[in-house]
């Protein structure tokens, strides 16, 4: 049987780290991952739903959720827009019904700053200078502008970037720091094995630490480890504790529960005429995301703005009725929408996502097979937070003339992201969460949650920078505990 | 090997899988509980579709179906499935045989096969969404498929299919959209520019100077 001082699961920022690091302590070192390894000559500048699907899942349901999840050895830091914010200290604040905050009490921005620091260092995130946004970006920010309304440079982890526009797909030119550039071979340098083709069943506690059963090529087989860092995203990771309770029975019942979006909601954006005497702007050129975002509504409202590139949020645009309108055509398929695409998307149109400080209203389960499946809970405070939004949408598009379209309808808002949020949340006692503070599974020694789940409410910016930051302070306190 | 005792399931456990000799093996996707809710809402319009036709029914002759074959049916075998999920395709982003001044359609660019591609998750439920377009077609134009009627008869079929907001075939008319215009299709008729050497060295693809107030030193809120 294979020994390992430690094992992880999953190699995104939330497992790529901890191997990082624990490796550098000397610690052997062993890295599950379901996905293949990719290399950046093995990606594609394309948007072809085959070669799509090749980098990401689709978690489909029978609530109609399809969410993506990165698959494949570097996880979710490969097929993103790069986007790296550090959490305000407003988001750590924020309370529950009863007054109660979220985070726990340790957990504050000057905490964390030490942590965000050296994983910025390691991920060359920096905010970008104007002279490399896109044109889209650039209209994003004036259309901001016009109502008054700041906007900031983005902090993204480019180094001298082609502005091909095909950073989702895994940028073939290697531009982007993911983590196939940083900690993976810092990791690996030191002996950490990174282990492609892994789908891992269940652990099990036994004497001394943990046996974590996976199968690979189709042979069952099972590692022990002293320690074990769950880092399978916030899908996966709730969904192979709820398979492993038969064995781990002290679990919280708070596992997949709480799952959060983040508050993402997106639009889409139709420029009015005169945004054309800007330029010859093309929404596609430059990279994916457009470089720029706003806190303008974050103390009002709870949501950032963030715009977005590419092709695909055209086609996402909501199914829509506007017979008597002279901008939309009176349906989102069709010929007259066709039309349309034809006529002001290459132009006129801009991408763009709320993400904010919202409720979650699903739950992370599993179905007879032990595959992942999510379930639907109370909608009510997510629903208030969409009304806070679209009342501001309302006033922007009255102010400016742009218009904004949802690209679901309400009924679906918050079916699709890529930020998958909270399912195995960090509270203060097993009560209200499923791990501690410091990353640990309430009542089960040295078994960790290290990933986007174990965050403890929405942060109402990109999430991968402080899913970075508290897996670097896991694994120190991990290093520390011995 | 040691084995704990079997607890109460947890409250998010199916009763199956609490039971760890049933414990199969995890599955990347949930794929046959989609098809489940597809099949309902299949079932749905199944049921409500007759009341509409009983509005609805038109008293010209139904038109013969070969006078609306579409010109290719884009990658889709050419099954009674294939020919329905091409028309489907034809009716979200219509082909050039009906609009030749115009881009090009799903069909012209190879949508439909990418529907019956095993690897896209489409492919599972494709069974479903022949059923409901067919089903519906059936009620509203008695005696006639999806694929024989009429492109604006079509049209009446999806807006029928797409009534209920929730319905999962969105889902279906949003892939059929994403597989036409992504950039082996349309979209690079529209200018999306598909492969490139990026745009750094084009000074269009950026204003180059600030556009808006910024009220952070480094793009972080403290």
């Amino acid at each position: 049987m294979e020994q390992y001082d430690a094992v992880i699961i999953g190699s995104g920022y939330g497992g790529s780290i901890p191997a990082a690091r624990l490796a550098e302590a000397g610690m052997s070192v062993l890295v599950l991952e379901r996905g293949p390894r990719y290399a950046a000559a093995d990606f594609e500048q394309s948007d072809d739903p085959r070669y799509i699907q090749r980098i990401v899942d689709l978690v489909l349901s029978k609530t109609n959720v399809a969410f993506r999840t990165g698959k494949m050895v570097g996880g979710a830091s490969i097929p993103m827009d790069g986007a790296h914010f550090r959490m305000p200290q407003r988001s750590f604040e924020v309370v529950d019904g009863l007054g109660r905050r979220y985070w726990p009490d340790v957990y504050s921005r000057a905490m964390l700053d030490p942590y965000y620091e050296r994983a910025e260092q390691m991920l060359s995130v920096r905010q970008l200078g104007w002279t490399e946004i896109s044109k889209a970006g650039g209209l994003f920010a004036k259309m901001l502008d016009t109502v008054g309304a700041s906007a900031e440079r983005a902090r993204l982890n480019y180094t001298d970037c082609r502005q091909c526009g095909f950073c989702a797909q895994g940028c073939i030119y290697g531009k982007k720091q993911s983590l196939l550039y940083n900690y993976i071979p810092l990791a690996e340098s030191h002996g950490a094995e990174f282990r492609a083709g892994c789908l891992v069943d269940h652990l099990e506690p036994v004497k001394g630490g943990y046996l974590v059963y996976y199968e690979r090529f189709g042979v069952a087989r099972h590692a022990f480890a002293r320690r074990v860092f769950v880092a399978g995203g916030g899908i996966h990771t709730p969904a192979l504790l709820l398979r492993s309770q038969n064995w781990l029975p002290a679990l919280s019942s708070h596992v997949g529960e709480h799952f959060n979006n983040n508050g993402e909601h997106a639009f889409l954006g139709i420029l009015p005429p005169e945004f054309d005497e800007l330029s010859s702007y093309l929404c596609w050129k430059g990279m994916d995301n457009a470089g720029v975002m706003s806190f303008h509504w974050f103390d009002s409202h709870d949501f950032t703005l963030h715009p977005g590139g590419g092709i695909e949020p055209t086609v996402f645009a909501a199914d829509f009725a506007a017979p008597d309108d002279a901008v939309l055509p009176s349906r989102a398929w069709g010929m007259p929408y066709k039309r349309f695409v034809e006529t002001v998307y290459p132009h006129r149109i801009i991408a763009f996502s709320a993400l904010g400080l919202a409720e979650g209203h699903r739950a992370v389960a599993i179905d007879a097979a032990g595959a992942p499946d999510m379930v639907e809970r109370d909608r009510s405070a997510y629903d208030a937070y969409l009304d806070r939004i679209e009342v501001v949408m309302a006033d922007l598009e009255a102010q400016t003339g742009v218009r904004l379209l949802p690209t679901v309808p309400r009924p679906l808002a918050g079916t699709t992201s890529a930020h998958l949020l909270c399912s195995c949340r960090m509270a203060e006692s097993a009560a209200d969460g499923v791990v501690d503070p410091d990353g640990q599974v309430f009542g089960y020694e040295n078994l960790y949650v290290c990933d986007a789940s174990a965050l403890s409410f929405a942060l109402g910016v990109n999430p991968a920078l402080t899913i970075s930051a508290i897996a670097e302070r896991t694994a120190e306190l991990a290093i520390a505990k011995g | 090997m040691r084995r704990l005792p079997v607890e109460p399931p947890h409250p998010n456990a199916s009763p199956r899988t609490a039971d760890p000799r049933v414990l199969a093996r995890a599955r990347l996707l949930a794929r046959r509980d989609f098809i489940g809710l597809a099949a309902v809402a299949a079932s749905a319009f199944v049921g409500a579709a007759p009341g509409c036709a009983a509005d609805e029914t038109t008293t010209e002759p139904p038109p013969a179906p070969s006078d609306f074959d579409l010109p290719t049916l884009g990658g889709a075998p050419d099954t009674p499935q294939g020919r329905i999920v091409a028309a489907f395709v034809d009716t979200v982003v219509p082909g050039r045989w009906r609009d030749p001044e115009g881009a090009p359609g799903g069909i012209d660019v190879g949508a439909p096969g990418m529907f019956f591609d095993p690897e896209l998750p489409a492919a599972q439920f494709l069974g479903v969404l022949a059923l409901v377009l067919d089903a519906i077609a059936k009620a509203e134009f008695p005696g006639r498929g999806f694929a024989a009627l009429h492109p604006d008869e079509r049209d009446r079929v999806l807006e029928e299919a797409l009534a209920d907001p929730t319905s999962p075939m969105i889902f279906a008319v949003q892939l059929a959209k994403l597989a036409a215009f992504s950039a082996p299709g349309i979209g690079r008729y529209l200018g999306y520019p598909g492969p490139n050497p990026g745009y750094v060295d084009d000074a269009d693809f950026t204003f180059g100077v600030a556009m808006a107030t910024e009220i952070t030193t480094d793009g972080n809120l403290p």
